[in-house]
């Protein structure tokens, strides 16, 4: 039973679904609006109700427009459940979507973590022994699908980046990621995915490197050791040589950054602690951060760039950093 | 440091408190509102848009705070319909039985509406017409269509209430 007083509640619930819902009332009513639902769960409840009757009407409203107004609906009884249970369906996968979505929030791998054979969470790392004998290395957040039966061995880089060492076994290997591929001839190396672009570093051996529009490693030549590769879209980068101890140095567990702007310090952070870190990119331009550091301790990179780089940091909220220049 | 963004984190830093007591107020947690405000503060610094206000990053927050009680709403009611999650409650036969009585009882509401209520909303509903263009084609008031349409879901509602009553 509700309450007289509920009652009330629901039909200005229902009032404002409906203002909102016209075009040319939902302009002029949002900021009434946003003062209504803030007053208490109760309003958000009602509002939330009012949405879903006007879902619950769609179905009713198709029969009713369906049949000649003077005879009662004649329903066909058997198919309903099956729509029914379709509406159901989708309305699971809108959970899935929004909760991902939400979750996301403190933990941004969250989501591709759900699909993936192999994961870690920020300040995690993890190496496995694959079922060809191959060792798999996972760096912090990052996610590996894997299919190792076929004729072909397959690992899907879904995020973060890992290093392998590759057993061989006669079958071919290869290692995608975001439509790259990269062909391993036997070998040691690794693969980051950042979210502009793919890098392969080769440790030890010989891989084949192809772009998502079919783009080979520049002129067909294998890249080698202490070699690296950036792909980005489309496009495959020049080779450059690296330092492998400092380039790969993540697989031991340190995190070393050689000139590093300051934005990609951030990123780097994010992949260590749970949560965000937020700067202006403007205010860092030319300014480097080069060091080693454990990658289980992101507070002294905090302090290097503290110390070294006037940088001052703001625990904003519970998982919000925020990296600013110090005033002069 | 671009101004936008000055100002962005000066409103949030100055409004915080005041807009976390409003969310948490909508969704019934502290952890969870605290987790909106501060998507809601990312999401307009990395946008960074030439103008900001107290009002866009409430907008934004209450926003994801619906968005959020909505996905709560639909997951409360997908597991009513899905027995594994909830063995005690009634069966998804049982379920679909009650969704086919609801939705018949809607449809015998909506044909017990004066004729042109019901005009009114299937318009609305199902067409999509706002309410400046059902007021043209049926020559009626806007202010009458508005009525049409409230006595609709009321009467909707309504039913549904007892319907629930009964059970």
């Amino acid at each position: 039973m509700t309450t007289p007083n509920t009652e009330q509640l629901h039909e200005e619930a229902i009032a404002w679904l409906l203002r909102r819902n016209d075009p040319q009332q939902a302009e002029l009513c949002q900021a009434e609006f946003d003062e209504w639902i803030g007053r208490s769960s109760a309003h958000v409840d009602a509002y939330l109700d009012a949405e879903v009757l006007w879902q619950q009407l769609e179905a009713p409203a198709r029969q009713v427009a369906g049949t000649p107004v003077t005879r009662a609906p004649v329903i066909p009884l058997p198919q309903r459940p099956r729509r029914r249970y379709a509406q159901w369906a989708m309305a699971a996968g809108l959970v899935v979507a929004l909760g991902a979505g939400f979750s996301v929030w403190r933990d941004p791998g969250l989501a591709v973590r759900w699909q993936a054979d192999a994961a870690t969470a920020p300040g995690q790392s993890h190496e496995l022994m694959l079922a060809d004998g191959s060792t798999l290395y996972l760096d912090n957040d990052s996610a590996v699908r894997l299919k190792l039966d076929g004729e072909k061995r397959q690992v899907d880089l879904l995020r973060g980046r890992i290093w392998l060492s590759v057993n061989h076994d006669g079958r071919p290997f290869v290692v995608s990621s975001d439509g790259a591929e990269v062909e391993v001839l036997g070998t040691r190396f690794a693969l980051e995915r950042w979210a502009d672009q793919l890098q392969v570093t080769v440790e030890q051996g010989r891989v084949a490197v192809t772009a998502p529009g079919g783009a080979h490693t520049p002129d067909d030549e294998p890249l080698t050791a202490s070699q690296r590769i950036s792909v980005n879209g489309q496009h495959l980068q020049q080779r450059e040589q690296v330092n492998v101890d400092t380039a790969l140095a993540w697989r031991r567990g340190e995190v070393v950054f050689d000139q590093a702007p300051i934005a990609q310090v951030a990123r780097q952070l994010e992949r260590m602690t749970p949560g965000r870190v937020l700067l202006d990119p403007t205010q860092f331009s030319g300014q480097r951060l080069s060091g080693s550091f454990p990658a289980d301790r992101p507070e002294l990179i905090l302090r290097a760039l503290e110390m070294t780089q006037q940088v001052e940091v703001t625990q904003l909220t519970g998982s919000l950093l925020w990296l600013q220049k110090r005033a002069p | 440091m671009s101004t936008s963004r000055q100002t962005l984190l000066q409103t949030f830093l100055r409004e915080r408190d005041t807009l976390l007591r409003r969310i948490q107020r909508m969704v019934s947690s502290e952890a969870i509102a605290e987790d909106l405000v501060q998507e809601a503060f990312t999401r307009l610094w990395q946008r960074e848009l030439p103008q900001d206000s107290p009002g866009l990053l409430y907008r934004t927050a209450q926003n994801l705070a619906l968005d959020y009680l909505r996905s709560q709403k639909v997951r409360e009611r997908h597991q009513q319909q899905d027995p594994e999650l909830t063995a005690d409650r009634p069966n998804e036969a049982d379920q679909q039985a009650i969704a086919a009585q609801e939705c018949d009882a809607l449809a015998a509401t909506l044909h017990g509406l004066p004729e042109r209520t019901r005009q009114v909303f299937l318009l609305n509903r199902l067409e999509g017409e706002t309410y400046a263009a059902i007021a043209d084609k049926l020559g009626l008031s806007v202010s009458t269509v508005e009525k049409d349409m409230m006595r609709a879901m009321l009467a909707c509602r309504r039913c549904l209430q007892q319907m629930r009553d009964e059970r």
